[in-house]
């Protein structure tokens, strides 16, 4: 799921380089926020360093995703997803706490929007699943810098 | 506000080469302990002057984490994002002019 989301997040950043991104979007505008206070200054830093962020966050975000997708059981495999372990190098646990810091913003700003706003069909139970996401992930962040320091 | 104006703004910005801050927003959902192992991590701060910062900016809804020259405070504003957390640049009052 993880793994998924990861993905997911990946085609944000991916929009945002081909300047495909949608302005409105809540999601970019807290991941890429304003820098200025006034409008021309902040659409000027937008311009010229969105791309370089966002290229960096495809990077990192691509290691989590990878690291995921490998440690991934084999198809048959009756090992529980939870239990899968993961070693991780500095660089690999830098990737990994910016990686499930932005999943958890993206989702802790998705599932505060607007019903209308977000996919169709999106239920109640789904949005509170999701929310249980931002918070275990919230955990796992908060297990990882413990172990760090 | 007229192209003028913003122009004048930029030119007096960058001719007198004033002090400018990195602010730091505070977001609740953001986690403490990751606020101030970026700021440890991004500016050198000690872990006690880090979480000095954070609770400020948790306090008065934003802190300075760095001032200097202009390009520089972009740098650091840019990487806070990348960070996932919010910052804004401003000029100081006061700076050299």
């Amino acid at each position: 799921m993880l793994a998924n989301l990861g993905r997911q997040v990946l085609g944000l950043h991916r929009a945002v380089i081909d300047h495909r991104a949608a302005l409105d979007d809540p999601v970019l505008e807290r991941l890429y926020p304003s820098a200025y206070d006034g409008d021309e200054d902040a659409a000027e830093f937008r311009r010229l360093a969105s791309p370089d962020i966002a290229a960096d966050r495809i990077r990192t975000m691509t290691r989590m995703v990878v690291d995921l997708e490998t440690a991934l059981p084999a198809e048959g495999d009756e090992r529980d997803d939870a239990e899968l372990q993961m070693v991780l190098d500095a660089e690999g646990a830098d990737a990994w706490l910016r990686s499930l810091g932005e999943v958890r913003l993206v989702l802790h700003v998705r599932t505060n929007q607007d019903r209308s706003q977000l996919t169709p069909g999106v239920t109640d139970e789904d949005i509170a699943q999701l929310r249980d996401v931002v918070d275990w992930l919230g955990f796992v962040q908060g297990t990882l810098l413990e172990a760090l320091e | 506000m007229s192209a003028d104006t913003a122009e004048t703004r930029h030119l007096a910005a960058t001719a007198t080469g004033g002090e400018w801050a990195t602010m730091l927003w505070d977001d609740p959902v953001t986690l403490q302990s990751y606020v101030v192992h970026v700021l440890m991590r991004r500016f050198g701060h000690s872990r006690e002057r880090a979480h000095e910062l954070m609770a400020q900016a948790e306090r008065d809804g934003r802190a300075a984490v760095a001032h200097g020259a202009r390009e520089e405070q972009e740098m650091h504003v840019a990487g806070l994002h990348a960070d996932g957390l919010v910052a804004t640049l401003e000029r100081m009052p006061g700076g050299a002019s």
